[in-house]
């Protein structure tokens, strides 16, 4: 049973309608306070979407939004106050500066006027000078917004998609300044990325959308399982050899793509697989072990 | 007492972010050309009347202040209008609301718990502040114009005795205004979409309608006296811009009308704007 005061986030059958279609469709989860939490999914899968309703941005149709367990829209702003955000493109005023454009969000927001300078510096900004943000790359465009969400130092980070347009350099800067607000100051994170790799070397757990549904939430041990070793068997006849699988580890413990199988739920048993095979005759092309693969298992799941 | 304090920290963010707007300054350059055209028209048209006479005799000065007197009036006691500020505001308006939700902006301050409602509430006293200022610039403006200009002192004294009651309602009328270019901005959350729909509210209902009302009910009512049918046209807010000038010499009715009139526009759209904009997802 989980502590209700360790859970920062939790909504209740969310969904969203647009022009008649479940962009968001009855989503339940929970972020744990202190979690960096990855949110993945194809385009279109609703990922922002849910976002922009965890941030108020956009109303449900139906269902609850909590931070800290209270839901009064009181609660809720109150806690949104604490939220930093870059949802979808960097926001900025074109025509003001870094420093001015950091000013005129920290008044608007009524957050404590920060240290410009050493915000600007923590996301590689320190030496942009006085020139206007509309000529800023999109990389420093990237960085400007992740300053501004980190403006009056924020319990809670959502971020959309934060590392587009960075470079190899600034992508690991970034990574590296998530980890480090996670670490020392407890912030809870969450971030939705198609980087499966990238959002895999930050996240502690995960939430999948698929088709606006919430199908998984995956965290600890179950988060190791899916990163486990696997035995991939490669056949001619798919029919049969998905009909011998599905008899011998259910339809969850392996993943069919084409003439591929990779099965979770056999361990390393690699002999055990092929007896199994040689027993009712099913032929094998190729047959190994395979090294637990976080993002081949999150593709799987899309 | 911590919301009135952050709704007063965003209120000055707008502040801020208006008196960085290159446009408030150019707005306050084409206020000054504008009125300066006008005052060389009017001197201009002084001098012509005086040099109207065939036989070289000079003209009745009673009759030039006449003329000019006229002329002066409308410069000054519809200086907004003679200035072109009922023109730059929805410019102004649409760059100063648009920019927020075209940058994404809004979407940003409302991800961090500021109500829509309160950003839509600092958005219109930001506006309505702009409009006060640019209507007290204007009547300065003009009334410098105006007294230079080459009028007799009685005939100059005439005219500043019904500056007040016209400055008066058009301070008024800003406020109106004000709430329908918030208003118009945040349905159309957009830069370009803004500013065409107020420009092409000032000239739809602000000249076209007044002028097919005019016609129609100088056709319909032929022979007999429009006047007392047309004054219902200072329901119209944009028509209101002009027809305060004569707000001094309005009848109890006629001031019950504008008055009334501008006060129902103000209501409605500061309000009708701020329920569409509850009810909406911030773009």
């Amino acid at each position: 049973m989980e502590n209700l005061h360790d859970i920062a986030i939790t909504t209740r059958g969310l969904t969203k309608v647009y022009g008649g279609i479940k962009r968001v469709d009855d989503v339940s989860l929970s972020v744990r306070q202190g979690e960096i939490y990855g949110l993945i999914g194809r385009n279109g899968a609703g990922k922002t979407t849910l976002l922009r309703m965890l941030l108020g941005i956009a109303t449900p149709t139906s269902g609850e939004v909590a931070f800290f367990g209270e839901s009064s829209p009181h609660a809720l702003a109150k806690a949104r106050s604490k939220c930093g955000a870059l949802i979808e493109q960097p926001a900025f005023y074109p025509r003001l500066n870094a420093k001015e454009n950091l000013d005129v969000y920290a008044r608007a927001t009524g957050a404590p006027r920060p240290d410009v300078s050493a915000l600007l510096s923590l996301v590689g900004l320190g030496d942009c000078g006085r020139k206007s943000v509309r000529n800023f790359s999109l990389g420093m465009k990237q960085r400007l917004a992740i300053a501004m969400a980190l403006i009056g130092d924020p319990d809670m980070l959502f971020l959309d998609e934060p590392v587009n347009g960075l470079d190899p350099a600034g992508i690991m800067e970034i990574r590296e300044l998530i980890m480090r607000l996670n670490r020392e100051r407890g912030v809870t994170v969450v971030i939705s990325s198609h980087l499966l790799g990238e959002l895999g070397r930050v996240a502690t757990a995960y939430g999948v959308m698929k088709e606006g549904k919430h199908v998984a939430e995956l965290r600890g041990e179950a988060l190791a399982a899916l990163a486990s070793p696997r035995i991939r068997v490669v056949v001619p006849e798919r029919e049969r050899a998905e009909k011998l699988l599905t008899s011998a580890y259910g339809r969850e413990g392996f993943v069919m793509r084409g003439n591929t199988a990779d099965i979770t739920g056999a361990g390393t048993d690699i002999a055990k697989v092929s007896s199994l095979f040689a027993e009712h005759g099913v032929a094998l092309m190729e047959l190994r072990i395979v090294s637990g693969d976080l993002e081949s298992a999150f593709v799987d799941m899309l | 007492m911590q919301r009135l304090k952050n709704f007063a920290s965003l209120l000055s963010s707008d502040l801020y972010k208006l008196m960085r707007m290159k446009s408030v300054y150019i707005g306050i350059g084409v206020m000054i050309f504008l009125t300066m055209i006008i005052a060389l028209a009017q001197n201009a048209l002084t001098d012509l009347l005086n040099s109207l006479p065939e036989d070289g005799s000079p003209l009745d000065p009673s009759e030039v202040d006449a003329v000019t007197g006229t002329f002066l009036f409308t410069m000054l006691n519809g200086a907004p209008s003679s200035s072109g500020v009922f023109f730059l505001m929805p410019i102004i308006a649409a760059l100063f609301i648009g920019s927020d939700f075209s940058s994404g902006m809004t979407r940003l301050f409302v991800g961090r718990g500021v109500s829509k409602t309160e950003l839509y509430i600092s958005k219109y006293i930001t506006l309505s502040l702009l409009s006060v200022i640019y209507v007290c610039l204007s009547f300065a403006m003009c009334a410098v114009a105006a007294k230079a200009s080459e009028v007799s002192e009685e005939a100059l004294s005439s005219l500043f005795s019904y500056t007040a009651s016209a400055f008066g309602a058009q301070i008024f009328l800003a406020f109106t205004l004000a709430a329908i270019y918030t208003a118009v901005c945040f349905s159309m959350r957009s830069k370009a979409a803004s500013m065409a729909t107020l420009i092409a509210m000032l000239i739809i209902l602000g000249d076209v309608l007044v002028m097919v009302v005019q016609i129609s009910l100088a056709m319909l009512t032929t022979g007999t006296d429009v006047t007392g049918k047309f004054v219902y046209m200072l329901f119209d807010p944009y028509y209101c811009a002009d027809a305060f000038a004569s707000a001094s010499v309005f009848t109890p009715q006629e001031a019950g009308i504008a008055y009334g009139g501008c006060a129902m526009w103000l209501v409605l759209f500061f309000f009708g704007g701020l329920l569409l904009n509850a009810e909406r997802d911030v773009k």
